[in-house]
């Protein structure tokens, strides 16, 4: 007879269950094929009776965990909690909270049972709280916060294992909650987040991450892990790069500022990347069972005036064929993940605000042999490709719209410029609504900027009174003119020798209120005097 | 490296919000229970397109800190989920009053044309509604405000959201926003102190949930 054990092993398997999309396009979550998966990564603990910490661990990639030499007879739980950590290199700490509750980290536990004598497994299940057969939820919905975490795992993964496997990302939190909604307020303590998306910094209290929609019926983000992935890269762009994305809303298929389409577009076809999985799918509605998306591997139709680089579907497409390996028209390239990371961290380091036309210059600098088959595929999206340098000087696609190009006009020292911009594809964050100027400074010295108003160029209609705003780049927002005063801004400010980025618009134009009155077309005539 | 100064962001955002009409539905609902945009309002018909809405002339607005309400919580630079090119406001023409129906009109707003647009409204628990809620728009055109009503009824008062859900389709292409419509009814008893939640043993606040344990 084998003696009882003095210490034993207790041992088992994290797991959680997914809900995946239907089969059919449009039909949203089906509930009928979820499946149980491992929880990868995540940070398990044994704890006694009282919730003291015995031990810690981390599972397996295949959900498995094990704490040996544990003391027998013992009264003791385990916690599995969500959040991946690693200190590395590679290194990362992502947490799952609940923002209506006090920023608390999810954990799942066990029930408390005896160590015994005798090794023990426990499994632990993180339930959908969606019953089988079910129509609706009816329990807590433990799995949402380990779906999560699961699809970030996988992002992590890419990321260090193709991108920069030393790589130690900055802490990441993540707050989802079934209160979450896109009410247009933004108070996530009562769940009030406007939509799923990433804060690069904290606002008005509340801690900077991604906030992601748990609104049953409505919108629910949990199980949609493209868009998951989606905000974890805004979160890896400004973590490792720098991203100069104007935020707002926007959509497949409007002109968006550069900025704009480059952040989204390339955070769809990270989506892509990560899941191995070019239809993005976006579930919502009642019992989340509808969705829409976009297929990456569907390109827009060269020609029409929604291809170029101010459409995200563009830029995603044109990235995601730089990193697959199917050969469809006129994609000769695969790149893997690896000189898309690269390129997307040297734009970080460089003067022009972050769009297409940077990133693409220095991927042909990282891959030089893949460049003509990169100049094919930038050429089908209408986005000029040979010659192209960092500032777009040589793009001629304005999408059929005035005030778009040049993207960046040349502002000399003393030598006044005048812009114009307008609301013609939108407001907010739509092209044509800000102009970016570049400034080229020979020697250390005062600088008075101005953008002010003038009836030369600017339409007759009514409006509010013109209210010029002015910012000042130089790999990042240096300085920033945003008053009310009418028909002028100013910035004074002290330019060391180099290249920077202004850029100025009618506060009209871009003022994201529904409800706001605009100016027609308005022209600004910029100075830099010193 | 990271995008900018993190003060110089903030202030940014706060001096955004001044300009306020964004929240300003909102805002206005929960402080006074009446609707922003009135003046825009319109006799057309629900399920008609509006007309569009005239330009006023206004003074620039101010947008100095501290005409900021501090209850304002705000629109920053913010990277949001791809949606739907739909906006939305709402106004309520009648106080809501418990155990009194009362309408909510919603005004949607498309930024692309599109071949039609689909609203589809839906309460939550104690929030009950009463008649259509389902809307549909055709041939529909940017910048057009398109009106639908619903109303909405409540025996106990408090705080509740309508769920708004817009489908744009265009070119065989659909797109959607969710929205929702905080609404207040009848007086709203201060919110009760949540409980803390737990710590572990290092101090840090968790929420516990219920492992199922199968093969254990």
């Amino acid at each position: 007879m084998t003696p009882p054990l003095t210490a034993v092993t207790i041992s088992g398997r994290v797991t959680y269950e997914r809900v995946p999309f239907s089969t059919t396009s449009g039909r949203g979550l089906d509930y009928g094929r979820t499946v149980e998966k491992p929880a990868r990564g995540i940070v398990v603990e044994l704890l006694r009776a009282d919730q003291s910490l015995l031990a810690t661990t981390v599972t397996s990639a295949n959900g498995d965990y094990a704490f040996s030499s544990v003391a027998a007879s013992t009264n003791v739980m385990v916690r599995a909690k969500a959040q991946l950590l690693v200190s590395g290199p590679p290194g990362w700490n992502i947490q799952i909270k609940n923002n209506a509750n006090s920023n608390a980290l999810y954990v799942m536990d066990s029930a408390v049972f005896s160590t015994g004598t005798a090794n023990v497994t426990r499994n632990l299940l993180a339930d959908s709280g969606w019953p089988s057969g079910g129509s609706s939820y009816t329990s807590t919905r433990v799995a949402a916060p380990f779906a999560i975490l699961d699809t970030l795992y996988s992002a992590v993964q890419r990321v260090t294992g193709q991108g920069d496997p030393t790589l130690v990302l900055a802490p990441l939190d993540v707050f989802w909650s079934t209160q979450n909604k896109s009410s247009d307020l933004w108070n996530p303590a009562v769940g009030d987040i406007q939509t799923t998306l990433f804060r690069p910094v904290a606002e008005a209290g509340f801690p900077p991450g991604i906030y992601v929609l748990g609104d049953q019926n409505v919108d629910t983000d949990e199980y949609d892990a493209h868009v998951i992935a989606h905000e974890f890269h805004h979160f890896l762009q400004a973590s490792v790069s720098r991203d100069d994305t104007l935020g707002g809303s926007h959509s497949f298929s409007e002109k968006l500022d550069s900025r704009v389409a480059f952040s989204e577009g390339m955070a769809n076809a990270f989506s892509g990347m990560v899941l191995d999985d070019p239809a993005y799918r976006d579930s919502y509605g009642a019992a989340q069972g509808s969705d829409f998306g976009n297929n990456l591997e569907n390109n827009p139709v060269l020609g029409s005036d929604q291809t170029g680089w101010f459409n995200e579907r563009s830029v995603g497409s044109i990235l995601w064929d730089l990193y697959d390996s199917a050969a469809d028209s006129g994609d000769t390239v695969a790149l893997g993940y690896g000189p898309i990371f690269s390129a997307v961290k040297s734009i970080g380091g460089g003067v022009p605000v972050t769009s297409i036309f940077p990133f693409i210059v220095a991927l042909k600098a990282a891959a030089p042999a893949a460049t003509a088959g990169i100049d094919t595929l930038v050429a089908n999206q209408a986005i000029v490709a040979s010659n192209m340098d960092s500032y777009a000087s040589t793009e001629t696609n304005d999408g059929g719209l005035a005030d778009v190009l040049p993207m960046y006009t040349t502002l000399l020292p003393n030598v006044p410029v005048t812009v114009c911009g307008n609301t013609t594809a939108g407001t907010e964050n739509k092209i044509g609504n800000r102009r970016l100027l570049r400034l080229s400074v020979d020697a250390t010295r005062s600088f008075t900027l101005t953008a002010t108003y003038t009836a030369n160029g600017s339409s007759l209609t009514t409006g509010s009174t013109p209210d010029p705003d002015l910012l000042v780049y130089q790999g990042g927002l240096l300085a920033a003119g945003e008053s009310g005063d009418p028909n002028v801004e100013t910035v004074v400010r002290t330019l060391d020798s180099g290249d920077y980025v202004l850029e100025v618009y009618e506060y009209s134009h871009v003022d994201p209120a529904t409800t706001a009155i605009r100016r027609g077309r308005t022209c600004l005539v910029v100075t830099a005097s010193g | 490296m990271t995008n900018g100064n993190a003060e110089l962001q903030m202030e940014r955002a706060m001096r955004r919000v001044a300009a306020g009409a964004t929240i300003c539905t909102v805002l206005v609902a929960l402080s006074t229970l009446s609707g922003c945009g009135r003046d825009n309002e319109s006799t057309a018909p629900v399920g008609q397109p509006l007309p569009l809405l005239a330009a006023k002339p206004a003074a620039t607005p101010a947008r100095s800190p501290a005409a900021i309400p501090q209850s304002t919580l705000v629109k920053a630079v913010s990277a949001d989920k791809s949606a739907a090119a739909v906006d939305l406001h709402f106004e309520l023409p009648a106080k809501p009053a418990v155990g009194v129906p009362f309408m909510v009109e919603l005004v949607l707003t498309p930024r692309l044309a599109a071949e039609n647009l689909d609203i589809e409204i839906a309460g939550m628990d104690g929030l009950t509604l009463q008649g259509q809620n389902r809307f549909q728009f055709g041939n529909v055109h940017a910048g057009q405000p398109y009106r639908a009503k619903v109303a909405v009824q409540s025996t106990v008062a408090g705080m509740y959201y309508v769920s708004v859900v817009a489908r744009a389709t265009s070119q065989a292409t659909t797109e959607a926003r969710t929205f929702a419509v905080p609404v207040v009814i009848g007086p709203v008893a201060p919110v009760a102190q949540k409980p803390a939640p737990q710590r572990d043993s290092r101090g840090q606040a968790v929420e516990r949930m219920e492992a199922k344990e199968p093969n254990t």
